[in-house]
């Protein structure tokens, strides 16, 4: 079965490391001539903090143009997209759980999540909650997300992530807070809708690395 | 879900001040349209003006007791002039008395009529109707007449019905052949009269002021044309210095244009009341547009997570619209019940007065399409707002 290119980016550079492309010359994604994700394959980006994983993530999903060189996503750049085809690709493409995680405090886990998936009509609630079982929250679905730790937080906003369709599902740094059991029931997880979905996943890590069963590692 | 969330920033006491400050605007401006409406109806009766009769007034030089044929009460082209240069006058013109005798007959059914009369030159520009003729050719010697449409009312309620004579209506009374004898200087000459309107305006029986002049030159024992009268038309009839003109140049007004004049300032005063409505309402649509600025400022986290998270900036710009709308709505029922009963409380005593007072609706669609566009307004501002997030969230986009 052969896969094709769902993100595909080209001497990349974000704005600020203009002056230090040096110090990146052992990256394999910046000052790339071409670097191709591909369906349906796993990738784990490894770095230090400050070397631009955060704003990967964001010039993926179109929240940043602060670069150079180029991105295309299912062959459309995207750099330049108007707002209905952004929403569109928000909502149909690309599953982006960000650092912050941009969960509402004042609501509780379930809405949270129902927020998302209202939007989408991606999944059933049965589904939604046997989610949240499988990553072990299912006592919690009701409490207010400010009165969650940040690992059990985490574990809502992953999810939520999860709550449409996409070619494309992208973790910045999604188990820093977790513990290695709760990281590898969230692994199995995301795999497995990973999976389901012929989806290219993209994690970033830190330090505290996804379980993923057999990814492609690259560094920044 | 979205609607609870964004609800959560709103503030009440901003939302309590537009609300309270709109309502009041709306009323004042409803009640002020409604009143000026009601004192000056559309309709043929109560305090109407539809002519604009409040902006002419006759006047002449204050009467003296006296017994001689010429009073000496003439008006001169100097003092016209005079009063155009007046800030109140826009422009005057004289009344050309006629200086000679005249005697109308008139023949109903048999029944025999005559009397005496006397005719004003008048001209064209300060007629309140709009006769096909209003000139005087000796060749075609007939002569335009318009009465006073008091005289008509006089007849009608008054003479007719105790000399068992017909009652008139305008059109009937334009249809009956006048015969107008002319005498004096010696010579007598008879023509044809036909009256060609009623005026509301001028309370003279008005003819062409070129047959005045041609009559006065032929059968005046003076042969000039004297002017008594001298009818203005007003630039501002509001004005209080009208009255200290006229009394210290000894002139008054033929009419008592006194409460025409009051309504024309009754009038005044209810636009400029409803002017400070309108202000009102705008400076509450200032407030609302300054309260949804800083509510979107407020909400901008959530703003953009939501968008972060799928939402299409329209979908939350339709939301706020939604609420702003929906506030709107309650306002307009509130301010259009209390025109509607504060309008009551004058429109019984106008009626108990024998006044018709117009219905208060069209003032309750007006105050609607002013409350629509205030909207509309508010939509335009949280669009841009919204927008300016959803850009702002993308600051490095081109």
């Amino acid at each position: 079965m052969s896969h094709h290119p769902t993100i595909t980016l080209r001497n990349l550079l974000p704005a600020v490391f203009a002056d230090e492309r040096q110090c990146h010359a052992d990256s394999d994604i910046w000052l790339r001539d071409t670097v191709e994700f591909m369906q349906s394959t796993h990738y784990l980006i490894k770095a230090a903090s400050g070397k631009g994983k955060s704003s990967l993530c964001a010039y993926l999903y179109g929240d940043r143009t602060d670069y150079t060189g180029n991105i295309t996503v299912n062959g459309i750049d995207v750099s330049n997209l108007s707002t209905d085809r952004l929403v569109d690709l928000r909502r149909k493409h690309i599953a982006y759980l960000p650092q912050d995680l941009g969960l509402f405090p004042t609501l509780t886990a379930l809405e949270n999540i129902r927020l998302k998936n209202n939007l989408t009509s991606h999944k059933t609630d049965d589904e939604i909650l046997g989610m949240l079982d499988t990553v072990g929250m299912a006592g919690l679905v009701d409490r207010p997300v400010a009165k969650l730790s940040l690992g059990q937080q985490q574990r809502v906003a992953i999810v939520r992530a999860m709550c449409q369709p996409f070619d494309i599902l992208l973790l910045d740094e999604p188990v820093s807070h977790l513990d290695s059991n709760a990281n590898l029931a969230v692994s199995r997880l995301i795999e497995k809708e990973a999976s389901a979905n012929n989806a290219t996943l993209i994690v970033t890590s830190v330090g505290n690395d996804l379980a993923l069963s057999r990814p492609v590692i690259m560094q920044l | 879900m979205v609607s609870k969330l964004l609800r959560s920033n709103i503030n009440r006491m901003q939302i309590a001040a537009y609300t309270i400050s709109n309502i009041v605007g709306l009323i004042i401006t409803g009640l002020a349209l409604q009143f000026y409406r009601d004192v000056a109806p559309d309709s043929e009766q109560g305090l109407q003006d539809p002519a604009g009769n409040a902006r002419y007034t006759i006047l002449s030089h204050l009467a003296s007791p006296s017994f001689t044929r010429d009073a000496g009460n003439e008006i001169s082209q100097a003092e016209v002039n005079e009063i155009i240069d007046q800030p109140w006058a826009e422009d005057a013109s004289t009344l050309t008395t006629a200086g000679f005798d005249i005697s109308v007959s008139l023949d109903m059914g048999g029944r025999g009529f005559s009397t005496a009369l006397f005719f004003e030159g008048v001209p064209r520009d300060y007629l309140d109707i709009s006769p096909s003729e209003w000139t005087f050719d000796p060749a075609r010697p007939i002569i335009p007449i318009i009465l006073p449409r008091q005289y008509l009312a006089l007849y009608n309620f008054g003479f007719a019905p105790a000399r068992g004579l017909p009652v008139l209506d305008e059109r009937t009374i334009s249809m009956i052949p006048l015969n107008v004898t002319v005498s004096g200087n010696g010579k007598a000459e008879m023509f044809r009269g036909k009256i060609v309107g009623f005026s509301s305006r001028l309370n003279t029986i008005a003819v062409p002021d070129g047959f005045v002049t041609w009559g006065n030159e032929r059968f005046s024992p003076t042969g000039q044309t004297a002017c008594k009268r001298v009818i203005v038309k007003l630039r501002d009839p509001g004005n209080p210095t009208i009255t200290d003109y006229l009394r210290s140049h000894n002139l008054e007004e033929a009419d008592n244009n006194g409460s025409a004049r009051l309504l024309h300032f009754v009038k005044i005063v209810a636009a400029s009341v409803a002017a400070v409505g309108i202000l009102i309402c705008l400076l509450s649509l200032g407030l609302l547009i300054l309260s949804v600025f800083l509510l979107l400022q407020k909400s901008r986290p959530t703003l953009a997570a939501l968008m972060a998270i799928g939402y299409h900036p329209r979908q939350l710009v339709a939301l706020y619209i939604k609420g702003v709308a929906m506030m709107n709505l309650g306002i307009l029922l509130i301010s259009s019940g209390g025109i509607y009963i504060i309008s009551r409380l004058w429109q019984s005593k106008l009626s108990a007065l024998g006044m018709d007072c117009s219905s208060v609706y069209p003032t309750i669609i007006s105050i609607t399409l002013l409350l629509i566009t205030l909207t509309m307004l508010s939509a335009i501002s949280i669009r841009h707002n919204v927008m300016d997030i959803w850009a702002k969230k993308r600051p490095y986009s081109a």
